[in-house]
């Protein structure tokens, strides 16, 4: 009788565990027919917060969220059909409850429930769903000056500008594939640039633990090898969290027109590769960099450097180790480093080899970090995978950071610099030590007060060294500031930074410079937007008499006169340079923009596109020059 | 009608007179180099010369030729008759003269112990050229303008060649900067890249995008003071002033940083291209500074939220932590992509035009490293992104089945 009694029971718990997810609490129920979604039910605790269901297909590495809302008493949520990318699925459920975060199943996520699916239509083999797109994009500026006060012969009076921008991407399963490009053109190039340019180029494959990019790129091993973004080439990765992989092809420089847009261009080329291996479930991690190539700063289109930065060649081996230990609070790090450089290719001199290496470590506990570094940078070591980099120096630093409560926190900070640490004869030995505070202070959110103080010693051992101004000087400076957002209508920032420099060598010139900085932005919305920059510099040097006064005040607004139809644009400023023994520069512009939106009949003609017919004044008066002048004219943008 | 012609007669002789034209040879004279200057288009009967240059004026022929001692500006006159008691006429010609001659030393940025190669440039002399080099060294002669020296320390020196082949001798000077690189170097900057944020030179934003920002990275040699404004299409944006030591590396940005993110954001409510650059007021440049573009697009939805920062930037997984959300057109709506293994619990709240709050949890199995957070809309419209990096939990997991 008693077996009759609790057989229905049974059937129920073998039904739940072939169609039901069940736990204790949540259960998934598994869609009835294809297509229809899967659904979580929770019987949530008195307190429950918030509660959410993590999901992945079978096979896959991370997990997806779905959140659960309250429906007549319990917390439910359904995952469509098409969300799942797999006919098995494993969950768990995170959720608050008065005493803090906790799981289902119990031991999650160490422990998983599991859900069995039936397969639906519109799933490739991978059980996943392919998702195209293919963004396009034709954008044009175009502009015909009506009337100018100033009338110059032969000058242009139309300007055009515009990008066509284009992309594909697709996503299979866990493959992605994009391609997205930008070509731009300009009427107007720099010199030694061309009408057209590749804006931007960024293709990318990922398949789990595989990437392959090819285009703009940022490429970051380690401080000592190659570091820093906007490098245009194309690279391969392998990272599973263990084991690492990568190795590029990139340009040195960052090339005009369409140069060097997949590989790179003899004479700025860097090769390069990593390899590297993680221990301890990634607490532990080491990698092996090595570089090659060349380099010419004078193709770089966006830098300017001085005749003694020529061209240079080399290569670069490194092996760095990263440790995370004792429950993560202790960070220890460390590199070594080895060059074969020759910095300038045009002088007799050739390669020549030298090392860098330094390590570092760093104590975190929730109130409070300590860190501590020591590098040593040999004179002649010189890496392609950085534009410049500080040579024959050895450094030791230190900091500790305060954090008393969330509103409050402290930073303490010291540098010992030397430069020529093995004595070389022919070199100057010179010593700089730097100590600085600051802190930060939030009284309530959104309001932030800063303020911070430093102090400094250089010291030049060369007599000669002692007569170039400031080689021997003390140093001190002193800032402080606040960050107020004031809700969603208003924020200000302002800034003051006052430095001291006090020449105490054979050369006892002294230089002070203060800047100050405030800016902000206003808004109603829909009506009006300020957005005011005010801006105070000094520089004084006795030793040069260069004194430098510079105000400037910048003022960005809009106005909105119909609701998106016609809205006034506006960007002044006005600046003042003082100058000794030369007058005193004053300048005003203004270039002001009524615009209408044509976009409104496009929607209705063509249903996309976006467009701005406006009339375009400026107004620039030099103190200088006799007389004010004056732009009118008329510019067409559109975006389709 | 006889008094009507006469007076044209009268009138035209006066006008038409032939009017003395002064030619110069060479038309771009050099120190110390002989110039031949001619008063054409008359005959003189006399002419005086004077050369504006300081030198007495002095009578001469109708041509002459003279040597100016110094580089400038001179006016050149010709004053003559063309009759015994005739009135003078004088003719004038503004010369610009320079001084070719120079001393160039290679490598550019020599070091001590470097042999330096050193070479007088457009002298007169071909050999016989007298060098002093600043450094207590002995007088050297060369027997071309070509010679070369070693430095035994850093320093600034005064090079001093002695060019005797021209009207008179001449000394010419130049310094050489051994060690211009380095803590005791001048104060000079030696190299300075501008970008934007993802290290592009050219940028594409929406209309009325906030929150963007150049920066410059800069390489300088020495220590001393560096004042510089950015310009947006050549107008002055913000201007500022800060000590450099140690001859070093630094970044500035266009913008103002605040802890919940950049302000004084570059202005983008005019669409269409935009240059930024960098003026460096002191110290001189011997380079031009290079110039970047941005382009103002018309976007889907010029009101939608761009995402561009996030507080703290580290979390760890397994915690339930409220995030600071910078950008411009956030708005309670929008949807936050967090990635997988991470979830928003609870709403979003606005506490500035372009800040906001959000309680967000880190699953337990979130993979630990950087992930790119999104914002978009549902209707669509401009995206943002900013960086977060996931640590591991604090308390080990073991691996889910």
């Amino acid at each position: 009788m008693q077996i009759v009694r609790i057989l229905p029971l049974i059937a129920a718990l073998t039904w739940g565990m072939s169609a039901l997810g069940q736990t204790q609490q949540l259960r998934a129920l598994a869609p009835a027919k294809p297509g229809e979604p899967v659904r979580f039910a929770f019987q949530a605790p008195q307190g429950v917060q918030w509660a959410m269901v993590f999901y992945r297909a079978v096979g896959e590495e991370e997990f997806r969220s779905l959140s659960l809302r309250v429906e007549a008493g319990a917390m439910v949520a359904n995952l469509p059909a098409d969300e799942i990318g797999g006919r098995s699925i494993q969950y768990y459920l995170a959720f608050r409850a008065a005493e803090g975060v906790a799981y289902l199943p119990q031991g999650a996520p160490g422990i998983m429930a599991n859900l069995e699916l039936a397969p639906s239509a519109g799933q490739d083999s991978t059980g996943s769903r392919v998702k195209q797109k293919v963004p396009f994009h034709v954008e044009a500026s175009l502009e015909q000056v009506v009337y100018r006060s100033q009338k110059v012969d032969n000058e242009r009076t139309f300007f055009s500008g515009g990008q066509v921008s284009l992309g594909y991407e697709v996503e299979a399963g866990e493959h992605r594939w994009s391609l997205n490009t930008r070509v731009a053109y300009q009427d107007q190039p720099m010199l030694g640039q061309s009408h057209w340019s590749m804006g931007e180029l960024r293709g990318l494959y990922a398949y789990r633990e595989h990437r392959a990019q090819i285009g703009d790129m940022a490429l970051q091993e380690s401080e000592f090898t190659v570091g820093g973004s906007g490098r245009r080439g194309m690279d391969y990765l392998y990272d599973d969290q263990v084991f690492y992989a990568h190795v590029f092809a990139v340009n040195t420089q960052q090339l005009g027109g369409f140069k060097g847009l997949a590989w790179p261009v003899k004479g700025t080329q860097l090769f390069g590769g990593a390899v590297g291996y993680a221990w301890m479930e990634g607490r532990v991690k080491s990698k092996l960099v090595l570089l090659t190539g060349q380099d010419d700063f004078s193709q770089g289109v966006n830098i300017g450097a001085a005749s003694f930065l020529t061209r240079r060649e080399g290569s670069t081996a490194a092996l760095t180790l990263e440790a995370a230990l004792m429950n993560y609070r202790l960070s220890l790090n460390g590199e070594y480093a080895r060059t074969s450089y020759d910095k300038d290719l045009d002088d007799t001199t050739g390669k020549v080899q030298d090392q860098a290496w330094r390590v570092g470590g760093a104590w975190n506990e929730k109130s409070y970090s300590a860190r501590a570094s020591y590098r040593q940078i040999g004179r002649d070591f010189g890496t392609l995978g950085y534009p410049v980099m500080e040579g024959d120096r050895r450094s030791m630093d230190g900091g500790f950071s305060l954090t008393l409560n969330p509103a409050w926190s402290l930073n303490l900070s010291a540098t010992s610099e030397r430069n020529n640490p093995n004595a070389d004869p022919l070199e100057t030995r010179a010593t700089n030590d730097v100590q600085s505070l600051d802190g930060h202070w939030s009284p309530v959110t959104g309001f932030t007060l800063k303020a911070g103080l430093s102090h400094a010693a250089q010291e030049a051992g060369s007599p000669k060294g002692a007569l170039v101004p400031f080689a021997n000087s003390k140093r001190s400076g002193l800032f402080s500031g606040f960050d107020w957002a004031m809700g969603a209508k208003g924020a200000v920032a302002f800034s003051v930074q006052v430095d001291k420099l006090e020449g105490t060598g054979v050369s006892t010139s002294t230089g002070r410079s203060t800047t100050l900085i405030m800016g902000g932005a206003f808004q109603e919305p829909d009506r009006i937007r300020l957005a005011p920059t005010f801006s105070y510099s000094k520089s004084t040097e006795d030793v040069s008499g260069q004194d430098y006064k510079v105000a400037s005040l910048f003022l960005n607004a809009d106005v909105t006169l119909v609701k998106k139809r016609l809205n006034l644009a506006l960007n002044g400023g006005y600046n003042r340079m003082e100058t000794p023994g030369v007058q005193t520069m004053t300048s005003t512009n203004a270039d002001a923009a009524l615009q209408y939106y044509l976009t409104p009949y496009l929607e209705r003609q063509f249903h996309r596109g976006q467009a701005v017919l406006a009339l375009r004044f400026r107004y620039t008066r030099i103190q200088s020059l006799p007389e004010a002048d004056r732009r009118a004219s008329l510019t067409l943008n559109f975006s389709f | 009608m006889r008094t009507f012609l006469l007076s044209i007669c009268f009138l035209s002789a006066t006008f038409l007179q032939a009017q003395g034209q002064l030619t110069v040879n060479p038309a771009r004279p050099r120190v110390d180099g002989t110039t031949t200057f001619t008063l054409g288009g008359v005959v003189p009967f006399s002419v005086n010369w004077d050369f504006g240059d300081g030198t007495p004026a002095s009578p001469g022929g109708a041509v002459t030729t003279h040597a100016f001692a110094v580089r400038g500006s001179f006016i050149v006159r010709a004053t003559y008759t063309t009759a015994p008691a005739g009135g003078s006429t004088t003719v004038q010609r503004a010369v610009a003269v320079y001084e070719p001659r120079t001393i160039r030393y290679s490598p550019a940025a020599p070091e001590a112990g470097q042999l330096i190669t050193l070479q007088g440039q457009s002298f007169f002399s071909a050999n016989g050229i007298s060098w002093t080099f600043g450094d207590d060294t002995a007088p050297f002669i060369s027997d071309t303008t070509t010679t070369t020296h070693t430095y035994l320390r850093s320093g600034i020196y005064t090079v001093r060649a002695t060019d005797t082949n021209g009207v008179v001798p001449r000394i010419i000077q130049s310094q050489v900067i051994v060690g211009a690189t380095g803590p005791s170097a001048p104060f000079s900057i030696s190299y300075l890249a501008l970008r934007w944020d993802d290290g592009s030179l050219r940028r594409t934003v929406t209309q009325g995008d906030t929150g963007l920002a150049a920066f410059a990275d800069l390489k300088f040699e020495g220590t001393g003071l560096l004042q510089a404004q950015w310009l947006v299409d050549g107008v002055p944006f913000k201007s500022f002033a800060r000590q450099l030591s140690f001859a070093n590396r630094v970044t500035f940005s266009s913008a103002l940083s605040g802890l919940s993110g950049p302000r004084l954001s570059l202005p983008t409510n005019i669409p269409g291209e935009h240059t930024i650059s960098l003026q460096v007021l002191q110290p001189g440049l011997t380079f031009e500074v290079p110039v970047i573009r941005y382009y103002v697009s018309l976007g889907a939805d010029p009101d939608g939220p761009v995402l561009k920062g996030v507080l703290p930037k580290r979390v760890r997984a397994g915690e339930e932590v409220e995030l600071q959300l910078a950008g411009p057109h956030l708005s309670p709506d929008m949807e936050l992509h967090l990635g997988r293994d991470m979830a928003v619990v609870g709403p979003l709240r606005l506490i500035g035009p372009e800040v906001a709050l959000v309680k967000v949890f880190v699953a337990p199995t979130a993979r630990p490293g950087v992930r790119i957070l999104r914002s978009s809309r549902e209707k669509g419209g401009p995206a943002g992104s900013a960086r977060l990096e996931i640590l591991p939990p604090v308390k080990k997991i073991s691996k889910p089945s």
